[in-house]
């Protein structure tokens, strides 16, 4: 093992996070290499200087982490994908604009079909108007009527349509 | 001795899942000072930290299921933490903020001369600089290893990363703070450097 790997297994050795084999190699380097002796020294004393950052006690409480729970006005419902699922107040505002959007696009087209006299289909009124109706009043009938026979067909007309 | 007391963080959360207010309180109380402390070293602002830890802990309540069973409660509850701090780095960035450096009241030892007290001082606003210089990874590495003596591979949990990844991430920033912290480490201790030194 060479300085540069010694330099490099160096702070996990002194995490404690080699394997043996690692471990026996680099000890054995470090047994006739003073200058990585010195490295693992400074390295140790530069972990030892982090203790100076102390700690900071939480200046938050129980009390501050249910009360705005409490107090808003939260959307507790299941919805599927989710479960059972609580929403914030900006979240409960945007599902019940969802909601208002739905309800009242389903109800408007609700007022619009009730608004309208009842019709039945077209497919169905040509039907009932072609039972209820003359046969010289039946457009069908009129069409038939209209479209050229053979017999008057144009000159030079084969009477072929469509076929080229 | 309260039952809460002496059940495992699986424990608790179960029973918090099923609507045990009291299991929360007892996850709550071991674990709020490691947060505000892991997002304070990350953040170097305490203020902002405050925030953060205490909007870690409104989102472990209101959604406790967040957190799967067949995974560790704190790895789960460290990586809400971690991932908070870099949306609060990532915020400052796009509004340009920069942190107050503020000075954080420390209990002070009367036994403690005042000049080893302004030299301890010192050093503690240089490691917070040091720590603040590193890139965010290398931070959050350093912080859990160091401050909160997680394991390589309980750090790759927290991370979402590979063991090996995270001992990268470590030699650089171990590197990195060698270098800035040098000038306040004695290394003239030769007799140090005579036998391999302990861990």
């Amino acid at each position: 093992m060479d300085c540069k790997w010694a330099t490099r297994l160096i702070p996990a050795y002194l995490d404690g996070e080699l394997t043996a084999e690692n471990e026996a190699l680099l000890t054995e380097h470090l047994s006739s290499c003073s200058s990585c002796r010195a490295e693992m020294v400074a390295l140790k004393q530069t972990l030892a200087a982090m203790e100076a950052c102390h700690d900071v006690a939480p200046a938050f409480t129980l009390a501050d982490i249910k009360a705005p729970m409490a107090q808003r006005q939260i959307w507790r419902g299941w919805l599927p994908g989710f479960g059972w699922s609580s929403f914030s107040p900006r979240w409960s505002t945007a599902l019940g604009a969802v909601f208002a959007i739905f309800v009242g696009t389903v109800g408007g087209i609700g007022l619009h079909a009730v608004d309208q006299p009842s019709r039945p289909p077209v497919a169905s009124r040509a039907v009932s108007d072609m039972l209820s109706l003359g046969a010289s009043d039946d457009p069908l009938t009129n069409l038939v009527a209209e479209r050229p026979s053979a017999s008057s067909a144009v000159p030079g007309d084969n009477g072929q349509e469509g076929r080229q | 001795m309260t039952p809460q007391s002496t059940s495992t963080d699986s424990e608790l959360l179960l029973a918090f899942q099923h609507g045990d207010e009291n299991a929360f309180d007892a996850l709550f109380g071991r674990y709020r000072t490691r947060v505000i402390n892991i997002a304070w070293r990350i953040l170097g602002d305490e203020d902002t930290a405050q925030d953060v830890a205490q909007k870690v802990f409104i989102k472990v309540y209101t959604a406790p299921k967040a957190c799967r069973l067949d995974s560790a409660f704190s790895t789960w509850l460290y990586s809400v933490t971690t991932n908070a701090c870099l949306d609060e780095i990532r915020r400052r960035k796009r509004s340009r903020s920069v942190p107050s450096q503020e000075l954080t009241e420390r209990i002070v030892d009367p036994a403690v001369s005042p000049q080893a007290r302004a030299e301890s001082e010192e050093l503690a606003r240089e490691v917070k600089a040091a720590l603040a210089s590193l890139p965010e990874n290398q931070r959050i590495a350093i912080v859990l290893q160091r401050y909160e003596g997680l394991s390589y591979q309980q750090i790759a949990d927290v991370m979402k990363t590979s063991a090996g990844a995270v001992d990268s991430l470590l030699f650089r920033a171990k590197h990195t703070l060698k270098t800035r912290l040098s000038l306040y480490i004695e290394n003239d201790d030769r007799s140090a450097v005579a036998q391999i030194p302990a861990r």
